[in-house]
């Protein structure tokens, strides 16, 4: 079952400026309930613009995009007409952009430079509170996010801006996770950081993918890709260019078209099967395949 | 920000090659032009339609849409609602006596026709004023505009005053204001998804989601200059140490042509300054309108 | 051969009254022409002791010498005619409103005739590319573009010595190819030139003529890549990774395939693999 879908998605940046580009153009993708979804593309192809779309802080100038039962999109009239069979709860819901908001998370590249309260605790808790929750109950999970991104309880009372900036993007993610949102979207969350650091990040949106909610992540990183995604999405000057899964992608050989990065164990196999390497080198997908692969090769 | 004050067009029109110490003078000048006393109000209007017939030709030349003034004023609106209403309803002066009304209510308070013309005089000196100022950036590159402030702090110079530092944090301040802006939208974009809404609520709660905005900011702020401070030092830059420039602002002869013009119009308009205060003349457009209100 | 740098038992702290030392009595000296790679966690002290060499921040004790030159107060201008750094973030760096202006910047410091300077911001430019772009401003290029500017600076100056402070880091994957590509180029041109890499890269660190890694303020190891990064066990305790091609060669290894020590990437392994 999908649960966020877009059909033909367009937007266009600032159309009144004459030399205005589509950001994104005719897009219509669906996206499954519980999957973990990588959106590559190179800078400028409009992975960005696409999930914004998702909570409505960007509205699709034509086309809508459909989260559960909202619908987004700038065009007055096919609003109406999406709405226009609809449930009363329906048409309720769609009013409030908050409670979108609340169900799809949306991390920003760099989130460490969000944060602004006196304390940790704040900080956390301002989303929630926000999105309606009370002091007490706001406290109360901003405390369970804060220890699920492991940040020990002795720092709630701290000042945001002593901490270490890998902590500070945990404390910034924790921020999002208190609203407890069924969809997390992460721009760019490994960006800037040293290996250490997004293997933690990483294991960390890996736990919060494990409790069932649907993850969506932009990135360049392909290791990441390779390793962590379900699905990915490959876009290319604003338009859709293939929804696949990662083996396919790194084995196909439009991939440098889109300018992605490979990562080293395809680049690998590529050069061996252009040196005409006397063996078999389909479906391989990890390290020791290889190099099993090469051990035959050689010895069999 | 960048709406009100415009931006380098890509254009290469004899405006914006100029010498920006030229351009800067004809503005300062110009501003000045709208604010001589030029008497009663029919002078004060026939004085500004011929200062704004300058501004459009110069806008003309300068390929400048006249729509760009739009988009620099959609933020003034309130402004002028809010002078209307000072003028419309603040008596004016002790003695009203001598003032037109132009509706007067049941309860004998009055509303004069120089209340309206006054709201009107401000706005159309408001407005010319930031023509020309958008004249000057849509046509100067910042760094230029820093040079040319820099030549006429010059004087400064002469009893030692570091000019060169005051320059430096200037044109560092216009280099920054792009990506600060940049900056600042992220921000809030990240902020709304965490439920803030920029434009509902009211005044403590207004206070409270900037806050989300200008924190972060200032911390960003901060970090920023602190590498831009050391990006600075490992370049060797030294504030009172002695250096070039690689940018030479030339004066050539369009320059100098554009000068006289510049002097000519200045003339114009204190002759008519002058003029006016020694004949006042009788106020036309006031009497005229009076006399169909009161008809 | 002289050296290019030479650290001797240098110790730094940010905070000398929390006691904690940034810098632990660290030494190594580095030769002209080469090519160092200074790898690490966040938090090793690496771009600390970048700063310490370039005299942005001021060493507790210890010596450095640039190019013979003692890095202290005194030495400050000739410091700055050696040893230039391009930073982490292509904005925070880029000082002037054009790329020319930019370029230009280090040269008006040291007051350099303007003449000379339209010569040299040309020569440079063109040097990385970026001499279509000469009136354009910092928000009209890419991260990538703005570090070749950066560089660009720092070669118009005649610097000998380039410390690369994590400069690829904030790029995406083009960006990183197009400094890469260029310093490269830069090699070629001047083998005289020296560069320190600061960075997370192990396959960059492996290709370079030296490895430095810093753990927790002290120098771990030291040596060319191919010794460093040998002793596996080392490397993987404080958390690093193992090049590629060294995965590699070490897996056929304990399969009983050796594979030449002198081959360092995929290119060489590849054809090696394949007969060629």
């Amino acid at each position: 079952m999908w649960q966020i879908k877009t059909n033909h998605l367009t937007y266009v940046y600032d159309k009144k400026d004459p030399n205005h580009y589509d950001a994104l153009s005719d897009v219509s993708l669906e996206i499954k309930k519980g999957d973990l979804v990588c959106i590559v593309g190179k800078t400028g192809s409009g992975k960005s613009t696409l999930v914004q779309t998702f909570n409505n802080l960007i509205s699709p100038t034509s086309g809508y995009c459909q989260v559960e039962n909202f619908y987004i999109t700038s065009d007055k009239k096919l609003k109406k007409e999406l709405l226009k069979n609809q449930d009363k709860s329906v048409i309720e819901e769609n009013k409030h952009v908050a409670r979108l908001r609340r169900k799809v998370g949306l991390v920003f590249q760099f989130p460490e430079y969000q944060l602004f309260a006196e304390t940790i605790i704040k900080d956390v808790m301002f989303g929630p509170k926000n999105f309606g929750l009370k002091e007490e109950e706001a406290k109360e999970v901003a405390k369970k996010s804060l220890i699920e991104v492991g940040i020990p309880e002795s720092y709630f009372e701290k000042s945001p801006f002593e901490l270490s900036g890998g902590e500070k993007r945990r404390v910034a993610i924790a921020g999002i996770i208190a609203s407890d949102p069924d969809i997390l979207v992460l721009d760019e969350p490994t960006a800037g950081l040293d290996p250490n650091g997004k293997i933690e990040i990483m294991n960390l949106i890996k736990r919060f993918h494990e409790k069932g909610r649907t993850i969506i992540i932009v990135t360049h990183d392909m290791n990441l890709v390779l390793n962590f995604a379900k699905t990915v999405i490959v876009l290319n000057d604003g338009k859709l260019i293939e929804v696949t899964s990662p083996e396919k992608l790194f084995q196909s050989p439009d991939i440098e078209k889109y300018s992605l990065e490979i990562p080293t164990l395809f680049k690998f196999i590529n050069l061996l099967k252009n040196d005409g390497f006397a063996g078999n080198l389909s479906e391989i997908y990890d390290f020791d395949t290889l190099i099993k692969r090469i051990y035959e090769a050689k010895y069999e | 920000m960048s709406n009100v004050f415009g931006k380098l067009t890509p254009y290469n029109t004899i405006i914006h090659r100029l010498d920006p110490r030229l351009k800067f003078f004809a503005l300062i000048a110009l501003m000045v032009m709208c604010f001589l006393p030029y008497g009663n109000y029919t002078n004060r209007f026939i004085v500004l339609g011929v200062l704004a017939l300058i501004i459009i030709v110069i806008m003309a030349i300068a390929k400048i849409r006249i729509s760009s003034i739009f988009s620099s004023l959609k933020s003034l609106w309130f402004m002028m609602i809010f002078l209307l209403i000072i003028f419309l309803f603040v008596q004016q002066g002790v003695d009203t006596s001598s003032l037109h009304p132009m509706i007067v209510f049941p309860n004998g308070y009055t509303i004069y026709w120089e209340g309206l013309f006054q709201t009107l005089h401000v706005f159309l000196r408001l407005v010319l004023m930031i023509c020309l100022t958008l004249i000057l950036t849509s046509t100067t590159a910042p760094m230029d505009i820093t040079y040319a402030l820099d030549w006429y702090l010059y004087p400064l110079k002469l009893v030692k005053f570091p000019t060169q530092i005051i320059t430096m944090i200037i044109s560092l301040a216009l280099r920054f204001i792009p990506t600060l802006l940049d900056e600042s939208q992220k921000i809030m974009k990240a902020q709304k998804s965490r439920g803030v809404d920029y434009n509902r609520g009211f005044l403590a709660k207004k206070i409270k989601s900037v806050t989300t905005l200008i924190v972060p900011l200032l911390v960003s702020c901060f970090s920023r200059s602190v590498e831009l401070s050391l990006a600075m030092d490992a370049r060797g830059y030294d504030p009172y140490g002695k250096r070039t420039s690689y940018k030479v602002l030339r004066f050539k002869l369009r320059d100098a042509i554009s000068l006289l013009i510049v002097l000519l119009i200045m003339a114009l308009f204190i002759t008519a300054c002058a003029y006016s205060s020694f004949y006042p003349g009788a106020d036309n457009i006031l009497n005229l309108l009076f006399g169909i209100g009161a008809f | 051969m002289s050296l290019a740098i030479e650290v001797k038992n240098l110790n730094f702290s940010y905070d000398s009254e929390e006691g904690v030392q940034t810098i632990k009595n660290v030494s190594f000296s580095i030769e002209k022409g080469q090519y160092v790679s200074l790898i690490g966690h966040n938090g090793s002290g690496k771009s600390t002791l970048a700063k310490l060499l370039a005299y942005l921040l001021e060493p507790a004790s210890g010596e450095i010498y640039v190019d013979g030159i003692r890095v202290n107060e005194k030495n400050i201008r000739e410091i700055r005619q050696t040893i230039g750094v391009v930073f982490q973030n292509p904005d925070n760096q880029f000082i002037g409103s054009t790329v020319e202006g930019d370029i230009a910047f280090g040269l008006e410091n040291r007051a350099v005739p303007r003449e000379k300077m339209i010569e040299l911001v040309k020569k440079y430019s063109r040097l990385v590319g970026m001499d279509k772009f000469l009136n354009k401003s910092p928000d009209e290029l890419s991260g990538g573009q703005k570090q070749r500017v950066a560089i660009a600076g720092i070669l118009a100056l005649g610097l000998k010595i380039i410390i690369f402070d994590e400069a690829t880091s904030m790029l995406d994957p083009e960006g990183v190819e197009d400094i890469k590509k260029l310093i490269f180029e830069m090699k070629k041109e001047d083998p005289e030139l020296t560069f320190v890499s600061i960075t997370h890269d192990i396959e960059e660190a492996y290709l370079s003529d030296k490895v430095i890694i810093l753990n927790s303020g002290e120098k771990y190891m030291e040596g060319v890549p191919e010794d460093v990064f040998a002793d596996e066990d080392k490397i993987k305790s404080i958390g690093l990774d193992i090049p590629f091609v060294l995965q590699v060669k070490n897996a056929l290894k304990k399969k009983g395939i050796e594979t030449p020590k002198n081959i360092r990437t995929i290119e060489e392994l590849s054809n090696y693999l394949c007969g060629k």
